[in-house]
């Protein structure tokens, strides 16, 4: 193996609170494929921005060619020669492919040449056997082609280091055998590639080394060759936690009527969204049924669904009315209305039930005694009503939305990452919410990444891959190995 | 029906009534692509409009003349950069508020200022020898004032910025998927403050287009509405700047034809006055699924750049 | 299940959040503060023409309030002003900026007078009652098309109804001269309306009429609607529309639904113009009206104490400044000048968290 070109050293960078990336040594040397494998958040597309120096680390340096560097901007790392592809691309849909090529390019003047980025474009496109058509506008590329573009630009950056995040999220599987082709061609060529991934199978096929990260650590290192992927998998998830061998029976009624049954539910694709591809999934009362998989599998789109929010495009959902309450993973987006108080945001479910009779009027009084029920019950503080709901704190505003959710005893609950950010105090709180709402006759979808979470609340366990689900674990099958398979796409 | 030398004198009016709009419209269309849904176009007329009008009674220049007019609209221009643009300012609101503070503050000036206010001469003629003699269009295309060829001139530098520099690409990078621009190390709110100066600029000019060009005078409201005109020039031109001359045209043909007509094959013509704008429903209601609208039009993007 | 889901949510969700900070300020500081401040900006441009401000805005003063006819304008124009921002009002909460109040107006103005000529021999009180119907429903069908191309299309209405405002005017103007021309009117008139269906005064000696207790009755009707379930809902669409949909409320009937208010509104202010004052429909009816409403409406931080403040004090402004003139020598343009200033400052306020 060549000399490394670019690595991490003893690299750490903390947000807050979160060690998003600790003490954490990387290499990649010219014409290898090293893979970084791991879930989400486990810090690997920090720790390779870090690399491309659009992160400032804390403490560790980058290296380049052996040298400690300081990379301080998108320019530092041109002249360094390393260029990223983002997992959600950055193009301009009426932009042909040499315009978006153009834009923000580190040099350049004030005239722009058409023409010579046309040629740059088609001396790297067949440098790199990457075709795309200059004058194509970037939204008629399929998703295949649009990522050819993003290397090529990637390319025309730099060529020494060429960083690729996820870059399977979005395509099918022919195209996959594409960026294959293309990772060789690169490979022959004496690129260094980072390839990372949360799915075995690919990593298997194209790369030659592996470092798994776990929660901002380095948890493997080693060559693909002489690695067993079954290791790649446990060192992925870690030890599962002891209480997996609690005795619990399971309280699903079976038999009795499920509280909603979705047979054969597609969704077309979405800008930015996962299909779903043909899913059967029985909800009963009584049972926590837990959601494995990594982000971007097809997690809020199987959320909405559930819900009601997005029809199916193929199959149908029965019944097709459930109550069902919905604890979102981004309650900026679709959980709080952060601007009004907090009462505005506590009757959300129940406001039709709170209103008089005549009129349909709402009684401040009323409203602010509900609010202060639910306050009270889940513990929000500060207990006022009249706060605006942005000054709570992300613990406080979750456990408002649990108990405004909650609180019309709905019989589905759609739980998406309910603890993401939060203290462990709070997590605990809002797990136990959940609990009690299964005991009390719901049934619970808990849609999460997180296996503690996973283990310690289900029943049982389905796993979201790539819009599908594989595989249904009850408790008692459930092992780190199977679960990051499945997770991990090994089936 | 009428004969060749009404037409021709109605196309010439046409020609004249457009001049304004059209460079107020040119100044809009960079501001439009660049995402900036500037409303405060009619102030910056306005103000244009008196600040030129002030200079040229003041120094008898025209050539200060037509830069005081610029300037009056760079001023309410950059109020918008400081209080929206950079500032984070709803862009409507603020938009309205200045079309509001031009025109109170143009026309509070005009009527203190009467005194030392009395009408000039406008921009003198130029007509291209030969060429104004072709019938119908000759006097229409080539026997105006200096400011109507300014204007075409204007449409082309814009189109040659939009199309051939770097700014050009960016700003209309901004205009379709600003999140995309940004993550590519564009720099927004740079670029979309220069893209309402230029439309503050451009306003400013046409203000003066119909004060000194046009009528040697100036009254409080004098725009009548062609900064909201050229706004709708910029969605008919499809953000596009030839387009921009014909959609301008338009609305100049049925200016020219209501001075002069009650009705023409029997169609009222306050209803052909309407049809441009019945034009420009149409192509919201289709058009704004096709690609040329900019899709940030009118978002605020503090967050950004 | 097929919703009309907003769509371009990312700009609507845009506006939402820069909007929606305006609103849960307090209202009655930043009336005073803007207001305040527009005054002392005005005052400035006042000494740059070598005037003393205070004695302009003594004019000020005495022309809105200093006599009983001076304040029979001024509630004239308060009249007009709370109706159309009022309307605006619940619109403004579901993040829907309607700015074709000079269309809705003008159309108002015209089905009123149309439905009062034709009503002629009947009651007085029933002209009446017809004719203020009449007058919404003219404004609200005007506002019908831009609300169904935003619900159903996704166009922006701030260009639709500005669209309308011109479209209005045209089609106002050519009525006026053509088939509803006033006998024996040479400008763009109508006939005048029937003289027992005029709007009597409400304070003796003045212009100002009974109209303005509609302005009141439509006051207390959206402000008890802001404290009904509806009104939640319209408010939660319009800080968080993500949220209200999967809460199951249907975008498509909020814009509607809103819409059409400010339109109705905004038509029976039309009415008011012509049944109490003008006595006929003019061509001018909707002069003046198109960014008042908007204007007071922001001030008032869409709360409908706020609004009636800000439309007293707009048109305070606007009857006061037209004694400037004689009072102090000073144009009565400056209100105009003023009012720019007050909505910079409201708009300056309507920043996202962040903003440099």
């Amino acid at each position: 193996m060549t000399e490394p070109i670019a690595g991490l050293a003893g690299v750490s960078k903390s947000f807050g609170s979160l060690r998003a990336v600790d003490d954490v040594w990387f290499d990649v040397a010219p014409g290898e494929v090293h893979a970084l494998f791991g879930e989400n958040g486990a810090g690997k597309t920090t720790a390779m921005k870090i690399l491309a120096g659009l992160l400032q680390p804390d403490e560790g340096q980058v290296t380049l060619r052996g040298r400690s560097e300081r990379l301080r901007s998108r320019k530092d790392a041109a002249r360094a020669g390393i260029g990223f592809v983002q997992q959600h691309f950055s193009l301009v849909d009426e932009l042909t492919c040499a315009e978006n090529m153009l834009l923000g390019q580190p040099t350049g003047g004030f005239l722009i040449d058409r023409g010579s980025a046309a040629s740059r474009l088609q001396e790297l496109s067949t440098r790199f056997q990457l075709h795309v058509r200059p004058e194509t506008l970037a939204g008629d590329l399929s998703m295949g082609e649009r990522q050819r573009l993003e290397i090529l630009i990637a390319l025309s950056w730099g060529t020494s280091v060429l960083i690729l995040d996820e870059p399977t999220a979005a395509l099918g599987v022919s195209e996959f055998d594409a960026l294959r082709q293309i990772v060789s061609g690169l490979k022959a060529d004496g690129v260094a590639i980072v390839f990372i991934t949360h799915k075995l199978p690919e990593l298997l096929s194209v790369a030659d080394r592996v470092t798994v990260m776990r929660r901002g650590r380095v948890a493997w290192h080693g060559r693909v060759s002489d690695t067993d992927p079954e290791d790649l998998v446990i060192a992925m998830v870690g030890e599962l936690p002891a209480n997996l061998q609690d005795a619990r029976e399971t309280r699903a009624e079976r038999g009795a009527e499920p509280v909603v049954r979705l047979v054969g539910v597609s969704t077309v694709p979405r800008a930015g969204a996962q299909p779903l591809s043909d899913i059967s999934l029985e909800l009963y009362p009584r049972e926590i049924v837990g959601v494995a998989g990594v982000a971007g599998n097809g997690q809020r789109e199987l959320a909405l669904v559930l819900v009601g929010v997005w029809p199916p495009d193929a199959g149908r959902i029965e019944p097709d009315d459930v109550e069902a309450a919905y604890i979102p993973e981004d309650r900026a987006l679709d959980g709080l209305a952060l601007d009004l108080p907090s009462a505005r945001n506590a009757i959300v479910r129940s406001h039709p039930r709170l209103a008089s009779s005549f009129l349909r009027r709402l009684s401040p009084l009323d409203v602010n005694r509900f609010t202060r029920t639910i306050m009270s019950s889940f513990d929000v503080r500060p207990a006022d009503p009249h706060a605006r709901t942005a000054v709570l704190s992300g613990g406080n505003q979750q456990k408002l939305v649990l108990g405004r959710e909650l609180a019309e005893s709905p019989r589905l609950i759609v739980a998406h990452n309910p603890a993401r950010g939060l203290d462990l105090r709070t997590a605990l709180e809002i797990r136990k919410r959940l609990l009690g709402a299964r005991d009390e006759g719901a049934a619970v979808a808990l849609i999460t990444p997180d296996l503690d979470e996973l283990l310690t609340l289900s029943d049982r366990v389905v796993v979201l891959y790539e819009g599908a689900l594989v595989g249904d674990l009850a408790r008692d099958e459930i092992t780190a190995t199977n679960l990051g398979r499945l997770m991990s796409g090994m089936g | 029906m009428a004969d060749l030398a009404f037409w021709s004198a109605v196309l010439a009016s046409a020609v004249r009534l457009t001049v304004p709009t059209l460079l107020a419209a040119t100044g809009e269309l960079v501001a439009q692509r660049a995402g900036v849904l500037n409303l405060g176009l009619e102030g910056m007329m306005i103000s244009g409009a008196f600040s030129s009008f002030a200079v040229v009674v003041a120094t008898g220049n025209w050539v200060l003349g037509l830069l005081a007019g610029v300037g009056g609209g760079l001023l309410i221009g950059a109020v918008m950069v400081v209080v929206s643009v950079r500032g984070g300012g709803n862009q409507i609101v603020t938009g309205l508020a200045l079309t509001l503070f031009g025109l109170g503050a143009a026309a509070f000036l005009n009527d203190q200022l009467r005194d030392a206010l009395h009408t000039v001469e406008t921009l003198p003629t130029i007509g291209i020898p030969l060429l104004k003699d072709i019938p119908l269009v000759g006097r229409a295309l080539f026997e105006q004032n200096v400011l109507a060829y300014l204007a075409v001139l204007l449409v082309l530098v814009v189109a040659g910025v939009l199309r051939w520099t770097r700014f050009g690409l960016e700003a209309t990078a901004i205009g379709h998927a600003p999140g995309s621009a940004a993550a590519k190390g564009v720099v927004v709110r740079r670029i979309r403050s220069v893209a309402t100066l230029i439309a503050a600029g451009a306003a400013g000019l046409g203000g003066a287009a119909i004060s000194i060009g046009a009528v040697g005078n100036f009254g409080p409201n004098m725009t009548a509405g062609r900064g909201f005109v050229a706004i709708a020039v910029v969605l008919l031109g499809r953000w596009k700047p030839a387009w921009t001359i014909l959609g301008a045209f338009v609305f100049g043909f049925t200016d020219a034809l209501q001075l002069r007509l009650q009705n023409l094959l029997d169609v009222p013509v306050q209803i052909l006055a309407a049809l441009p704008w019945v034009a420009v429903l149409l192509f919201l209601a289709v058009g704004s699924r096709l690609s040329h609208m900019p899709a940030a039009l009118g978002r605020d993007l503090p967050e950004i750049g | 299940m097929t919703q009309a889901v907003d769509p371009r949510p990312e700009e609507i969700q845009g506006r939402a959040r820069s909007l929606a900070r305006l609103w849960r300020d307090s209202t009655i500081w930043a009336l005073l503060v803007a207001g305040a401040l527009a005054l002392v900006l005005g005052g400035l441009l006042v000494l740059l023409i070598g005037v003393n401000p205070l004695d302009a805005y003594r004019s000020l003063w005495d022309g809105a309030f200093g006599s009983r006819q001076a304040i029979g304008e001024t509630m004239l124009r308060f009249g007009l002003y709370s109706m159309i921002g009022i309307g605006l009002i619940p619109a403004l909460r579901a993040n829907v900026i309607n700015v074709g109040a000079e269309g809705q107006v003008a159309m108002g103005a015209l089905l009123a007078g149309v439905t009062a000529i034709a009503l002629q021999e009947a009651p007085g009180p029933l002209i009446i009652a017809s004719a203020a119907l009449a007058g919404a429903v003219g404004g609200a069908a005007w506002a019908l098309i831009p609300a169904l191309m935003r619900s159903l299309l996704g166009v922006n209405e701030i260009l639709t109804t500005l669209t309308f405002n011109f479209i209005g005017t045209f089609v106002l103007a050519w009525l006026l001269t053509g088939p509803l021309q006033g006998s024996g009117a040479h400008l763009a008139q109508s006939d005048i309306t029937p003289e027992h269906a005029w709007l009597p005064p409400i304070i003796p000696g003045t212009r100002a009429h009974l109209g303005l207790i509609l302005v009141v009755l439509v006051a207390l009707a959206v402000a008890t609607f802001d404290k009904t379930a509806a009104g939640y809902r319209v408010e939660l669409y319009g800080s968080n529309p993500s949220l209200a949909q999967i809460a199951g409320i249907r975008p498509a009937r909020i814009i509607v639904a809103t819409m059409l208010v400010a339109g109705a509104a905004a038509g029976m202010a039309g009415w008011m113009q012509v049944a109490g004052v003008d006595r006929a429909v003019y061509g001018t009816v909707a002069r003046g009206t198109a960014f008042v409403g908007i204007l007071v409406v922001f001030l008032g931080n869409a709360r409908v104490a706020g609004t009636l403040a800000a439309a007293l004090f707009f048109a305070a402004l606007s009857t006061g400044g037209e004694f400037m003139q004689i009072g102090a020598g000073v144009s009565p343009e400056l209100i105009g000048a003023i009012q720019g200033v007050a909505l910079l400052l409201v708009a300056a306020r309507l920043r996202r968290r962040g903003a440099a």
